[in-house]
């Protein structure tokens, strides 16, 4: 089974990048939840319950929102769709936030944050994907594990959303990437890339 | 009440995190849960720890709060009947 990376999208240094593209930048600003919620504006993305999500949320969300509504990608099987994610930090910058808030009120709308995989929900709920979804926790970006995984995972499915989305405290780091083992009818018109731990780094450093 | 009910569209959209929303876009009538604001469940969460960090007032009867709860007219009622 051969498969392809049709589209890949990254977020780092208030910069986000989709195929290679710079689709926008926010140098005014250090703080990376600005940086989010200047890019979710000047995206033009109607979607009010962004503003109630934790940052790993919006940092999906923003990833996930480029691949995702290009028609080349739209077009598969939502139900055949697969998520698989991962990071170092799990959900620990809002499992601080909702300790922080212990002592006084606990907060409803942090608790619900409290673990890593939400933001795999928030995406699916957003672009109606049901398929299998995992989310594994690694010190560093790890392209043999999200592969082997996805190359499993696409057996039963037809594609996989995978990637890397990690928060801490001075900086945000997103980078999701779509594999399909179908190309598309346009597979001609556009250079996707062989799904291997390689090409993978590549993309991630690069 | 008017000045109450200013106050609780403001704290709402603080406390809820609805960042798109001001307060004159609020009717204080429109329902806040469905339609109107289109709340959730978490958000109703969020509203009875208004309530009571900002108020200090807790609801006795769980029964209750589909009414109380049912705009910002209403919660406005509510707080204004238990500070008799």
């Amino acid at each position: 089974m051969s498969a392809y990376i049709l589209s890949h999208t990254k977020i780092k240094n208030n910069c986000l990048w989709h195929n290679g593209k710079l689709i926008t930048q926010h140098s005014k600003t250090d703080n990376y939840i600005s940086f989010l919620e200047e890019s979710y504006k000047s995206l033009n993305l109607s979607y009010p319950k962004f503003f109630k999500m934790d940052v790993l949320s919006k940092l999906g969300i923003l990833c996930a929102e480029q691949i995702l509504v290009d028609k080349n990608i739209s077009q598969f099987s939502k139900e055949k769709t697969a998520i698989v994610l991962s990071n170092k930090n799990s959900s620990l910058q809002t499992d601080i936030a909702y300790s922080k808030t212990m002592s006084d009120f606990p907060s409803p709308s942090l608790f619900v944050y409290t673990l890593p995989n939400i933001v795999t929900g928030e995406i699916s709920i957003k672009h109606k994907i049901t398929g299998e979804n995992a989310f594994f926790i690694e010190p560093v970006f790890n392209a043999e594990l999200l592969h082997n995984y996805t190359e499993l995972l696409l057996q039963e499915s037809d594609a996989v959303l995978c990637g890397w989305l990690n928060v801490d405290e001075k900086a945000c780091e997103g980078f999701l990437y779509f594999v399909a083992k179908q190309t598309t009818k346009d597979e001609k018109k556009i250079n996707f890339i062989k799904h291997n731990p390689n090409s993978i780094t590549q993309l991630y450093i690069n | 009440m008017e000045n109450l009910i200013e106050n609780l569209k403001k704290q709402i959209i603080e406390q809820l995190n609805l960042a798109e929303v001001k307060p004159g876009d609020i009717d204080p009538s429109a329902p806040l849960f469905g339609e109107g604001l289109g709340l959730d469940s978490i958000d109703a969460l969020e509203l009875i720890v208004l309530l009571e960090k900002n108020y200090g007032l807790k609801i006795q009867e769980p029964k209750d709060a589909k009414h109380i709860f049912q705009s910002v007219k209403t919660l406005a009622e509510y707080i204004t009947s238990q500070k008799k």
